[in-house]
């Protein structure tokens, strides 16, 4: 079709079919001559009738060719000759020696101002221009309809807007000189900068001037994003911006303080947004904000947390405001605001590895000189009352540890609401940091108990319910971030049962309550066996009671007969070897009983007896060491005295040492290897509670030869007369009978307890697993394994590994031969 | 009764009539429309410089389109006829050409034109050939009567029934409507000023004039007319001269036919086209969108 169009143009045009009427030198000298009154501002007297029926007719007779391109002529040579000359007129020689022109210019007024005058110069033009090209639009009309629709040309005021651009913006003003568009460029440049610097500009001439660069485009197709404005000035714009922000970030970054640079970036950003509105294209607004905020911002952040009068000067110096500002900043880039989450792991680490690296030279700094004793025979003694010392120290390490930590985490947690709207990346980055450093403290699960084991004992004497609360919620806090909270359990089940058990707690309530609220943070699980102690010690008590209601109704109330406390405590359920001294830890679990004199021995079998009728098939284990027992010792009249009797609170070793001497005459001894025999306690609970008897000048109820501080083999013992106090109740401490942070070899031992009861845990939940879903590959076990233990512990790849192993073995799971990666099978 | 577009048309006839708050004159030749910058503005983008304030016109609140007697056989001058009746459509959308044997009619009243109207166009079938039809009917109907005549012109096969039927009517429509020259004149003067609706309306009379008439001796005139002063890429009227002549190849023996037919090379060339059974020039789409445009920009309006 279109070579059949074209063929039909051809024919007529040869055949000149009323080409010869139409005489088009004369009926374009008629519209040359009115042009030229159009682009001179004189068209109010021409007829606009006569024009468009001349250009009518050209086209008409299919000149319509010959009339675009004259007109294009025309204006390019009006444009070239006329305007430019009057444009370069006004163009300062000054200001086209380029780059030195800020230099050479007497003062910066000075180069605003012809400046000023070039833009202004070339605002008329460009609008007079268009004012022009409207009018011959009009009246080329039917020929930018007919001729130009038809042979695919640009419009006339398209194409003339094109020559505007080449005659006026592109050509060089003069051989080998910048063209008028990069002049224009520099100035526009030359004048935002001082805008920068703080000089009023004119805006308005600017903005006009943009708005030139954006109604002209880099072809004659005008395609949108081939406009002048984003092809040559937006791009210089934002490189020379670029280059400017980032020489004043540097600059500040190096002069000035950190708060002072935050308000700068945000006054900065805020300017290039006004720029933008008010001189520039709303269009840039997002591109040099881009700019501003990689230079100042995103290039900066790391310098600027980093400075002198950073985020670490901040946080230390509670400037909230202004941590703030590095926030806004920062999440004006990134919402995941990766510098200052950084900042935060960093510091928090910092500090907390400060407070647990404190925590640990104040548990071993007492510790140093018992260990350097400990090599002599004779020290024992001495290094015994050094180490109460250390564990008297290490409590005061744990507690401090504890509030330590807290107030690291109070510090934060209001860092992070005061200053950064409590962001949620950041407050989790503060929370991840506080589980590492509380994690990455291997004593962190003792001491957690600790702390509320001295609370329990101590602490919360004296203290309102609300003040308890506090402190209750401190230790949960610190606890949820435990990861090993099986470890935790096995402490807090210790330290309990001695409360419980010593009756150390100051309130069963508080415990009640601190065991619910564990309940609520790390499940029902948890708190089974905890519950489970309480438990039976309400079951003793019941159970004491209705003993002693038994022996009543004997009828035979025998004076002499001794009362009896109990508490029968489920074996599963108690850390029983907790109780068990340091000394005895290994093959004691066989050991003979210890020796009761038949007056007690009846009390035993009696209780025994009576026990068995209500519950039967149940084994009772004595734990004489943990007993304690109230004796009254009577010693004869000193001179001008009269006879003194004491109570005597000691524990129940301590009572079966005692009646040793009841049947001896007050002036023989026994040896310690005798006592050793006739009692059957072991030989360390036996020399810590003689010590308590005869050592410790308060309750020296026994005379040892030789007197020394140490009991050693061979000492003998004797009753001591001369027993005085200023009290009636005298209570006989057992060392090491308190609270304590463990000693290492407790410490490995409660490692391996827990690693054992790990292995169960894992292999339980492996199990549980398989039998779930039978098959399943070795990765996705791993992941499911661990996800089921997380509340409890973090397990150890490895171990999961050994378990599985061990599993295999026993034939409860079997590899999958074939399949293509590692399985598993339940075997059922 | 009467709707919006009803009491639009009726009061932009009042206007026209009456030319109360007219703002603008329009002459040539014999001719002077006092009108309305707004109405005529709205159908044509010509007028919109004139009736701004850059040249001599629009200072002098008129225009004086040159007349063709005034000059010397220039084709780019109007026909005053053409021009009035363009002016008469800018009002009433729809125009009435005089009918051949009595033009020219100068001073004749257009009411009574209208009047007559319905009698001559009921040549088409239809519920509304009563007299005294408002001019929303006779809006409708000339719009359907475009249609129609574009319908018959796809499905036209040169067959004896059409001929039959346009004879039928022949006698009837030859006294008015039928004027082939003047639809031309109108065609070509709603091209220059650029007037698609008009455009549009000129094209359907044209074509249903030239089924009627094509006999008749202004045939010849009116094809010069259509390949003289309207582009080339405005194919509508060209189209139907070219398929008139070679579905009655009888015209060829015409002196004013062939005289006509050789002067005029591009007419020359399409003929033969057309006689080896070529696809169509071209195909001309814009215009027909312009009518509908219009209607529903008074729509919108309202």
């Amino acid at each position: 079709m279109p070579i059949i169009a074209a063929g039909t143009m051809a024919n007529a045009k040869n055949q000149g079919l009323n080409g010869a009427d139409v005489d088009f030198e004369t009926t374009w000298g008629i519209l040359e001559k009115a042009f030229q009154e159009i682009h001179t501002k004189n068209a109010s007297a021409l007829s606009f009738e006569e024009l468009y029926r001349n250009a009518y007719k050209i086209v008409l007779k299919k000149k319509g060719e010959e009339l675009y391109n004259h007109v294009a002529q025309f204006e390019e040579s009006w444009l070239g000759n006329t305007v430019r000359v009057e444009i370069v007129r006004h163009l300062t020689a000054l200001l086209m020696l380029g780059e030195g022109t800020g230099r050479t210019m007497n003062t910066q007024t000075e180069r605003r101002e012809a400046g000023e005058r070039f833009l202004k110069s070339l605002k008329g033009a460009w609008e007079d221009h268009q004012v022009c090209m409207g009018m011959l639009t009009d009246v080329l009309m039917y020929m930018d309809r007919v001729y130009c629709t038809d042979h695919r040309q640009p419009s006339i005021f398209a194409k003339s807007m094109g020559l505007f651009r080449d005659q006026i913006l592109r050509t060089p003003v003069r051989q080998g000189s910048p063209t008028l568009l990069q002049i224009l460029t520099r100035i526009i440049l030359d004048q935002i900068q001082m805008d920068r610097d703080g000089e009023a500009i004119d805006q308005f001439l600017i903005k006009a001037n943009v708005y030139m660069l954006e109604g002209l485009y880099d072809s004659d197709q005008e395609v949108e994003d081939d406009k002048l404005y984003l092809r040559t000035f937006e791009l210089e714009f934002l490189h020379s911006s670029a280059e400017f922000y980032r020489e004043e970030g540097e600059r500040l970054l190096k002069e000035s303080d950190a708060g002072t640079y935050c308000r700068h970036a945000k006054r900065r950003i805020d300017e290039e947004n006004d720029r933008c509105r008010s001189t520039l294209s709303e269009s840039t607004t997002p591109k040099i904000q881009r700019v501003v905020e990689d230079e100042l911002i995103r290039h900066k952040m790391k310098g600027l947390i980093e400075m002198e009068t950073g985020v670490a000067f901040m946080v230390e110096n509670d400037k909230f405001h202004e941590l703030s500002l590095v926030f806004d900043l920062e999440a004006r880039v990134d919402p995941k605001k990766p510098e200052l989450t950084k900042a935060m792991h960093k510091l928090i680490t910092e500090l907390g590895t400060n407070i647990n690296n404190t925590a640990i030279t104040a548990s071993q700094t007492p510790a140093q000189p018992a260990t350097t004793e400990e090599a002599g025979d004779d020290a024992q003694g001495k290094s015994k009352g050094g180490s109460a010392k250390a564990i008297n120290q290490q409590t005061v390490a744990a507690l401090k540890w504890v509030e330590d930590i807290l107030s690291l985490k109070d510090r934060f947690d209001h860092v992070c609401k005061a200053s950064f709207a409590s962001d949620q990346a950041v407050s989790t980055a503060i929370n991840r940091s506080m589980a590492d450093i509380i994690n990455a403290f291997s004593r962190g699960s003792e001491y957690i108990s600790l702390f509320i084991d001295d609370n329990m004992k101590k602490g919360i004497k004296n203290k309102s319910e609300a003040e308890i609360d506090t402190t209750l919620e401190k230790a949960i806090t610190i606890l949820r971030y435990l990861s090993d909270k099986d470890i935790f359990e096995t402490y807090y089940k210790k330290h309990l049962c001695k409360r419980l058990l010593l009756k150390k707690s100051q309130s069963i309530d508080v415990e009640k309550q601190m065991i619910s609220r564990m309940k609520i943070e790390l499940g029902n699980s948890f708190t089974l066996k905890l519950e489970a102690m309480f438990k039976d010690m309400t079951l003793s008590e019941e159970l004491a009671n209705g003993y002693r209601s038994h022996v009543r109704n004997l009828g035979d109330v025998d004076p002499r007969r001794m009362d009896l406390g109990i508490n029968v405590l489920t074996a599963m359920t108690w850390p029983l070897e907790a109780f068990r001294g340091a000394g005895e830890h290994e093959g004691n679990e066989g050991k003979a009983q210890v020796i009761y004199p038949p007056s007690i021995d009846k009390v035993r079998l009696g209780f025994e007896h009576y026990y068995s009728e209500t519950h039967s098939g149940r084994r009772l284990t004595w734990q004489t060491n943990m007993g304690d027992a109230d004796i009254k010792g009577t010693f004869p009249k000193s001179k001008g005295g009269k006879t003194r009797s004491y109570d005597i609170n000691c524990s129940t070793y301590a009572m079966l040492i005692l009646l040793l001497f009841n049947d001896l005459p007050a002036d023989q001894s026994i040896s310690l290897e005798e006592i050793q025999v006739r009692t059957n306690i072991s030989m360390n609970d036996l020399t810590r509670n003689l010590q308590s008897l005869s050592v410790a000048p308060k309750t020296r109820v026994l005379l040892k030869t030789p007197m020394s501080r140490e009991v050693k083999a061979g000492d003998r013992f004797s009753f001591n007369e001369g027993f005085k106090s200023e009290y009636i109740k005298v209570k006989v401490g057992v060392v090491s009978a308190g609270n304590k942070v463990e000693g290492d070899r407790e410490r490995k031992e409660t490692e391996k307890k827990n690693n054992d009861s790990r292995s169960f845990a894992i292999e339980a939940a492996v199990v549980r697993i398989m039998k779930a879903r039978k098959d399943l590959s070795h990765a996705q076990l791993l992941t499911e394994t661990i996800s089921q233990l997380s509340a409890q512990f973090k397990p150890d790849v490895n171990m999961i590994k050994k378990r599985i192993e061990s599993l295999i073995e026993r034939e409860y799971l079997e590899r999958i031969e074939e399949a293509p990666v590692a399985s598993y099978r339940y075997l059922a | 009764m009467s709707g919006p577009v009803e009491s639009l048309m009726q009061g932009l006839a009042e206007l026209y009539e009456s030319g109360k708050l007219s703002d603008f004159e329009i002459s040539c030749g014999r001719y002077t429309f006092n009108v309305h910058k707004a109405v005529i503005c709205a159908q044509s983008k010509y007028f919109h410089v004139p009736c701004g304030r850059e040249y001599a016109e629009g200072q002098r609140g008129s225009i004086k389109l040159k007349a063709v007697e005034e000059s010397d056989d220039d084709e780019a001058c109007d026909d005053p006829e053409a021009v009035k009746l363009m002016v008469q459509f800018f009002y009433h959308l729809e125009y009435d050409a005089k009918p051949l044997e009595l033009m020219p009619v100068p001073e004749e009243p257009l009411e009574e034109h209208l009047a007559e109207a319905p009698v001559i166009d009921d040549s088409v079938p239809g519920p509304w050939s009563i007299h005294g039809l408002s001019s929303r009917k006779r809006m409708n109907r000339c719009k359907r009567c475009g249609r129609r005549g574009l319908e018959e012109d796809r499905s036209y096969d040169g067959t004896r029934t059409t001929t039959t039927t346009s004879k039928s009517t022949t006698d009837e429509c030859k006294s008015l409507d039928g004027n082939v020259v003047m639809h031309a004149k109108v065609f070509a003067a709603a091209v220059k000023y650029q007037v698609p609706a008009l455009q549009k309306l000129a094209t359907s009379k044209f074509r249903r004039a030239a089924e009627i008439n094509w006999k008749d001796s202004s045939f010849a005139e009116a094809a010069r007319i259509a390949y003289t002063t309207t582009p080339e890429c405005v194919r509508d009227i060209r189209d139907t001269v070219v398929k008139t002549i070679s579905d009655h190849p009888i015209l060829l023996q015409r002196t004013s036919i062939e005289s006509t037919v050789k002067d005029i090379a591009a007419l020359n060339f399409e003929l033969l086209h057309k006689a080896y059974g070529l696809a169509a020039m071209a195909e001309v789409k814009d215009v027909d969108e312009g009518l509908d445009s219009l209607e529903y920009g008074i729509r919108d309006i309202l």
